[in-house]
């Protein structure tokens, strides 16, 4: 395995090396470094200094996209104010993962199974991407891809969530989710998203709907959340429906608490 | 780590034996001094990378070698002067030359100055195949119109033994439990992949280094497939990252030497870690049938047990894996009326052979359970009815052969009776946690019809010994264990003894480092060296025989153990949490406290990962599994509480009173959870590993 590195120390920088040697971005590493086949030219942003930090403002936190999950994990404000996401990044991984890899990383793999993402969606985070020129910030539930040498900087999220996070993985670390849900709720919306049962993480808008017209309906959104994901895997169809009724419920009264 | 009050010293005369000391190799492990075959460095060293069958069965037809670059090479099986790779039935080929029976089979063997330029040679070797349709069930491989691995079609071996009248037994029995068992494929999980290298020595001679529990079987197989006469061959051990019976038969060594052999120049071959789980050896899949009569009171009158092993593509350890496993099924108990049947079976799959617990564990998983699902029928605690029917010296097991050795299952109930495990399992359970228990046995020594020797020499030479062996230190600590046996023997301090192992050029063959015989065998053997030495001599050579078992009876001593489980499932994703497993062990006096400990610990947390999470999945008899991110061996967070305990009882033919043990701490863990995961819901039967989550919910909801 043979590599060129590049070190970009600014966002400007980094687009430019990309369209020049169209490298991969490298955050921590902890996705690409296991992934083949291995790209030869990797652009690190580790030199960049606005992807770092946990930022809050009176109504919004702000996590530049190299923030690692055990940052998440270690940080009060997150506990408190967005509680199904450092709960997400107290599970990722091992204390290894999570000392190296990012929130940026996360929800740039786009994977179904992330996480971060999870937590994201429900939360209704926004997401502030580089795209050469200037930032813009667009919904992380309309991101899917990275065009054109965009460089995700951060994620925002605004406060009020009360929010809670299950994952089902095959062990109790190392383990990528079998099923993972956020329930979220702020102001009387009530929002569910749902990974690894889908393409990609799925945010369940009529199940969301129902818990948000009447918390305590729980058994009329577990009839209709089977109806808002799908798992593609015939062989485990079965099971993750079921566990998708039962964590949905579970989730439902954690926030009740 | 805290010890236990009662882990002391509690042998008379001893300075070591009886002792927790510290593993001779601690330090260069933990620093990582410690050289691995991977280590070893050489100049002009080729890699070898191996073109694998991308069928699974079919014939080959052409293999076509493209044009390589300076300083490459290929070998095929024209260049194998005799094709086999030593086992039972030696019929397994080093390289393919018609018949390809498993997915992954060895074509061809590249070798190139880097492990990149191997691969790329490999991937572009062309091999023709006439595809053949594939067996992948252990079932359908029996039936008649089944495509065939080999001409004698694809039962490979049976078992059947009778002892009494099982039909009276169970005309006379009040209550008869039977189910029908699955287990999966499982790994060992090494850290260590399978790995080689080769080089021409000094002495001109062809010398192996590997990771390996046979060296002087490697020297064999090197010999079969280059035509070189043994005494032109050494073969020893390097530091070996764990074995657990994946290493007992050859691996990555013949290929090394082939290349070698052929080149005259170094040569390493180590898997990759997608190699070893696609590849290497692996416990035999189980399916088996058992049906248990009893007494109102408990006691088991008959006991009629079958267990098809799929064995993949060749027998290699499979026929005593399979013999192992029905000897052991009721092993435990003393009943006087058994029937017991076995298959053991071909199939188009990876090749599975020797696994810690050698089809006593598929054996456990069925019996065990049943005794306790009988045990709730009949109102009696899981203890009482395993009280009520241990085995004892001086019975008889299902082969007719007589218990000679000492065997201290009832005074291990007991033990475990009084345990804190015990205590909050009867007295004060947790809310929502399932308790259960389940015992095992695990035989010493490769069995009867089986060479099993031991070659020892002890050198004096002024005030210091030197032990030779050819057992191999796979991480076990049989290093240690034997250095404390030679000193206590010779009366010296440990600091004067030194014990060399695994090494052909220095000694004789002692055969495998296996079936949890090296601390009894060259402990005795040790023993019966240092009374030579002790009369004078200065140099003491030994070959101490296992001894054989009486009657139809296989092996002659066995150690006993209970391990109790306590779980904690969650009803909303069926997910299983193991919090506890509690262990009594009977293996005799113990020589090592803290390293039976090891041993114990690590049998558990291997037999966490057979009951939750492990398996090897195919289809049509190619293994899905690529990697451990797929493979899901159990982390330190899966592993639970462990605890340990070891009754004291000495086998009066052991060294210092010692059984062996190494495996048998995997044997019943799983049905031990499985029963706990039971105990919580009325209606549930878990019949297969590993466990399946969906069977957890579909009870739940009382389905």
């Amino acid at each position: 395995m043979s590599f060129l590195l590049y070190t970009p120390k600014t966002l400007n920088e980094a687009f430019e090396m990309k369209k020049e040697t169209d490298g991969r971005y490298l955050a921590a590493g902890t996705v690409v470094f296991v992934k083949k086949p291995f790209p030869s030219n990797l652009i690190s942003l580790e030199k960049i200094p606005e992807l770092y930090g946990i930022r809050e403002t009176e109504t919004s936190v702000e996590l530049g996209a190299l923030v690692t999950f055990d940052e998440i994990d270690c940080s009060a404000l997150i506990k408190e104010q967005f509680h199904s996401l450092w709960q997400a990044a107290h599970e990722v991984g091992s204390p290894q993962i999570r000392n190296r890899a990012t929130i940026g990383g996360n929800v740039c793999s786009f994977d179904t199974s992330s996480d971060g993402i999870c937590p994201l969606k429900a939360m209704d985070a926004s997401v502030v991407i580089f795209d050469g020129n200037s930032l813009v910030e667009r919904k992380i539930t309309e991101f899917d891809s990275l065009e054109n040498g965009e460089i995700l900087v951060s994620v925002r999220l605004e406060k009020g969530w009360k929010s809670s996070f299950v994952k089902v993985g095959k062990r109790n670390a190392l383990a990528i989710s079998v099923i993972n849900m956020t329930v979220a709720k702020k102001n009387g919306i009530v929002r569910v998203a749902v990974g690894s049962a889908g393409k990609h993480v799925l945010v369940c808008e009529k199940t969301g709907k129902i818990l948000s017209n009447d918390i305590d309906d729980i058994e009329k959104a577990q009839d209709v959340i089977g109806s808002e994901i799908y798992p593609r895997a015939p062989e485990t169809k079965e099971y993750k429906l079921a566990v998708a009724r039962n964590i949905l419920s579970d989730l439902v009264k954690e926030l009740a608490k | 780590m805290k010890r236990d009050s009662e882990k002391r010293v509690f042998m008379e005369n001893t300075q070591y034996v009886g002792k927790s000391v510290e593993r001779l190799d601690l330090m260069s492990k933990v620093s990582g001094r410690a050289l691995y075959t991977a280590d070893y460095k050489f100049e002009n060293l080729l890699e070898v990378s191996l073109v694998r069958s991308k069928v699974a069965h079919g014939i080959l037809e052409a293999t076509e070698v493209p044009d390589l670059p300076d300083g490459c090479f290929c070998f095929t099986s024209k260049d194998i002067v005799e094709n086999v790779i030593p086992s039972i039935f030696n019929e397994q080929p080093v390289l393919v030359s018609d018949h390809i029976r498993y997915f992954g089979e060895p074509v061809a063997i590249v070798a190139a100055p880097s492990k990149e330029l191997a691969d790329k040679i490999a991937s572009d070797v062309k091999v023709s195949v006439k595809k053949l349709p594939v067996v992948d069930d252990l079932k359908k491989a029996l039936e008649k119109n089944s495509p065939k691995l080999f001409e004698k079609g694809n039962l490979c071996t049976e078992f059947h033994t009778v002892k009494g009248d099982v039909e009276q037994g169970f005309r006379d029995s009040f209550l008869i439990v039977e189910d029908s068992f699955e287990t999966q494929t499982q790994l060992h999980g090494f850290i260590e992949t399978e790995s080689a290298v080769s080089y021409i020595d000094d002495k001109g001679r062809l010398a192996i280094i590997s990771s390996t529990q046979n060296p002087y079987l490697d020297l064999k197989s090197a010999s079969l497939a280059t035509g070189r006469s043994t005494d032109k061959i050494t073969s020893r051990a390097a530091t070996v990252g764990g074995a657990f019976g994946g290493k007992d038969l050859t691996t990555a060594q013949v290929f090394a030497a082939v290349v070698t052999h052929c080149t005259g120049l170094p040569a390493r071959y180590v898997y990759t870690r997608e190699e070893n789980i696609r590849y290497g050896f692996r416990r035999h899949k189980s399916e088996s049938h058992a049906k248990i009569g009893f007494t109102k009171d408990g006691k088991i009158l008959a006991a009629e047990c079958y267990m098809d092993l799929d064995t993949g593509a060749y027998a290699l350890y499979g026929p005593s894996v399979m013999g192992l496993g029905m000897e052991h099924f009721t092993g435990c108990y003393n009943i006087d009326n058994v029937k017991l049947d076995g298959h053991l079976v071909y199939t188009n799959r990876t090749p599975a052979s020797a696994m810690r617990g050698f089809g006593a564990p598929q054996a456990a998983m069925a019996f065990e359970n049943l005794i306790n699902r009988a045990a709730k029928q009949l109102g009696i605690s899981q203890l009482q009815i395993r009280k009520l029917n241990a085995i004892h010296t001086g019975q008889k097991g299902p082969m007719g052969g007589e218990f000679e050795h000492s065997i201290a299952l009832e005074e291990a109930l007991n033990k475990f009776e009084k345990s804190k495990y015990y205590k909050e399992m009867t007295e004060n359970p947790e809310n929502g946690c399932g308790y259960s228990l389940a015992v095992g046995m695990m035989s010493s020594g490769l069995g009867k019809h089986v060479p099993d020797n031991c070659y020892l020499d002890i050198k004096k030479s002024k005030d210091k010994y030197e032990v030779y062996l050819s057992l191999v230190d796979l991480g076990q600590g049989s290093q240690t264990v034997l250095s404390q046996i030679a000193a206590d023997a010779l009366g010296v301090p440990m600091s004067d003894v030194k014990v060399f192992m695994a090494d052909s050029s220095t000694s004789a063959d002692s055969s495998s480092t296996a079936a949890s015989r090296s601390t009894y065998l060259a402990g005795n053997a040790i023993v019966r060296a240092a009374e030579e030495i002790k009369k004078g001599n200065s140099e003491a050579h030994v070959v101490y025989a296992f001894p054989e078992a009486s009657g139809e009876a296989v092996h002659t001593h066995f150690a006993f153990i209970v391990q109790g489980a306590k779980v904690k499932v969650n009803s909303s994703t069926g997910k299983v949490d193991v919090l506890w497993i509690h262990n009594t062990v009977d293996t005799g006096n113990v020589i090592n406290p803290i390293l039976l400990d090891g041993q114990v610990f690590g049998g558990v947390a291997m037999s966490v990962g057979m009951a939750l999470s492990e398996e090897v999945r195919y289809k049509d008899a190619v293994p899905k599994e690529r990697s451990l991110a797929q493979y899901i061996l159990p982390t330190s967070l899966d592993v639970p509480r462990l605890t340990n305990e070891f009754v004291i009882n000495e086998e009066p033919t052991g060294p210092f009173g010692a059984k062996g043990m190494a495996e048998l701490p995997t044997v019943a863990v799983a049905p031990a959870i499985v029963s706990a995961v039971e105990s919580l819901y009325p209606n549930i039967k878990i019949n297969r590993l590993p466990i399946d989550r969906q069977t957890i919910l579909n009870a739940g909801r009382g389905l």
